[in-house]
């Protein structure tokens, strides 16, 4: 097949089986790296006995195959989308392709598939979520939290992520080990701060935190005059773990 | 010659009117002949430019010979021909090299690729060939499809994709079956390490 074809077939495979095309072979690997490719949504959840990669609606599942109990984790998933208000209507999640990695160390597993593209500057993301096992006991989270934020460090302080919103659930323990560089456009708190200016999670938080009332979720809009552009953080602080949102919007009427 | 006497559209010579239009000829590798017209002609820039410098007219298409296209058989021009018929008129898309558009397959397009994957092969290989963009974006989406949801290992056999080993090994196969000496110099090399050398210098 002519390689023109090759990557015009590369070019329309979903973003999610990208990761598999990609390890195919050298040549399909170098053609689905090259592609510029936007996801609307993607989120990395790391728990304690299986990680998802999801990717647009897809997920990837990483699981031991000798723990039957993530196996049951990761299958009885559900959502609540059509619920109106009041009376929720839980239902089976359907992701439209759903596919399971079986590794022995599924945490490994899924941080290298997310590293794969997270550092490609081809790959832009509209929603960005990393979840360090917001679900899961304490007891876990002391254990292993700063062992994941070891591994994904370097990703994170390293590469320029091109994303619109992120969010970040992870317990307030873990903050100052964790430097996160932001795309230049989405740098709310100061706009006295030099563009591309690497910020602490650490430095974020008690920015967030220092507004916060102690009771309730919290939510700060920023106007920044110089890009029109205005944001939003929303930090929940009720209970552990702690959400960090960024949202980012363009208003019609400037 | 076995001619398929209209095997794209019907030509019901009645029912056409007073302004005639055009059907070119043309004749696959294996001798089938197809008449298609000229507006399903235009989805295919190939085959409209090579139209366009013939020149012919409504009598030189009946009595000159049907254009040779030899490199596709007549089971994949039917179907491109078929493909190019019934999206005839249609606007051609222009990639302007952003990020990929997102491909629909029609229902008709769906049917029409219903085939096995070697067939699919041989299409997007035509509609690449004779350039038909449309066509190339919904056969490539096709198979694009047949990655969803699936390991490297099952796309390997999906694609008859070969590992990196095996290509590695397939291209050392075919140097050396092109060049013997590049073996000989190899062994050579390799008894020269075994008996204490580092290299040739």
């Amino acid at each position: 097949m002519p390689i023109e074809v090759v990557d015009i077939i590369v070019g329309k495979v979903d973003a999610a089986s990208k990761l598999s095309v990609r390890k195919t072979s050298k040549i399909l690997r170098s053609i689905a790296d090259s592609q510029k490719t936007k996801c609307h949504s993607v989120s990395l959840s790391l728990y304690r006995s299986f990680s998802k990669l999801c990717i647009e609606n897809s997920s990837i599942t990483y699981r031991s195959e000798k723990d039957a109990s993530s196996k049951l984790l990761a299958v009885n998933e559900y959502d609540s989308s059509d619920s109106d208000g009041d009376s929720p209507k839980w239902k089976p999640h359907k992701w439209a392709k759903m596919k399971t990695v079986v590794d022995e160390n599924h945490l490994k597993a899924a941080i290298n598939d997310f590293s794969s593209f997270l550092i490609n500057p081809n790959w832009k993301f509209e929603e960005f979520t990393i979840d360090f096992g917001s679900g899961q006991g304490s007891q876990w989270r002391e254990v292993k939290e700063a062992k994941l934020i070891k591994a994904l460090d370097p990703l994170l302080s390293k590469f320029q992520i091109h994303v619109e919103n992120l969010t970040i659930l992870l317990s307030t323990t873990t903050f100052e080990k964790c430097t996160l560089k932001f795309h230049k456009d989405l740098e709310p708190w100061d706009e006295h701060q030099d563009r591309n200016e690497i910020f602490h999670i650490d430095d974020i938080v008690k920015r967030v935190f220092r507004f916060a009332p102690e009771d309730d979720s919290y939510t700060k809009q920023y106007y920044d005059e110089a890009s029109c552009k205005s944001y939003t953080i929303t930090a929940p602080l009720y209970r552990d773990p702690v959400e960090l949102k960024i949202e980012h919007e363009v208003y019609d009427w400037l | 010659m076995s001619v398929e006497n209209a095997p794209v559209v019907d030509v019901d010579e009645a029912a056409i009117p007073v302004e005639k239009k055009m059907y070119y000829r043309f004749e696959s590798n294996d001798k089938k002949e197809f008449r298609v017209s000229e507006l399903a002609i235009q989805q295919s820039e190939t085959l409209n430019r090579l139209v366009e410098a013939m020149g012919y007219t409504s009598e030189d298409v009946e009595n000159k010979p049907a254009i040779a296209i030899e490199n596709i058989d007549g089971k994949t021009l039917k179907l491109v021909f078929q493909w190019c018929e019934h999206h005839k008129g249609e606007a051609i898309p222009v990639d302007d090299g952003s990020v990929p558009k997102i491909v629909e397959i029609p229902e008709f397009d769906a049917k029409l690729m219903d085939i096995d994957n070697g067939l699919l092969f041989k299409l997007i290989w035509a509609a690449d060939y004779l350039n038909i963009v449309q066509l190339l974006n919904v056969s490539c989406k096709k198979v694009a499809n047949m990655a969803q949801g699936k390991t490297p290992a099952q796309l390997r056999r999906v694609y008859l994709l070969p590992s990196d080993e095996e290509d590695e090994a397939a291209k050392r196969a075919a140097q050396e079956a092109q060049d013997p000496r590049a073996r000989e110099v190899e062994e050579e090399f390799e008894e020269r390490k075994r008996q204490g050398g580092n290299s040739f210098f």
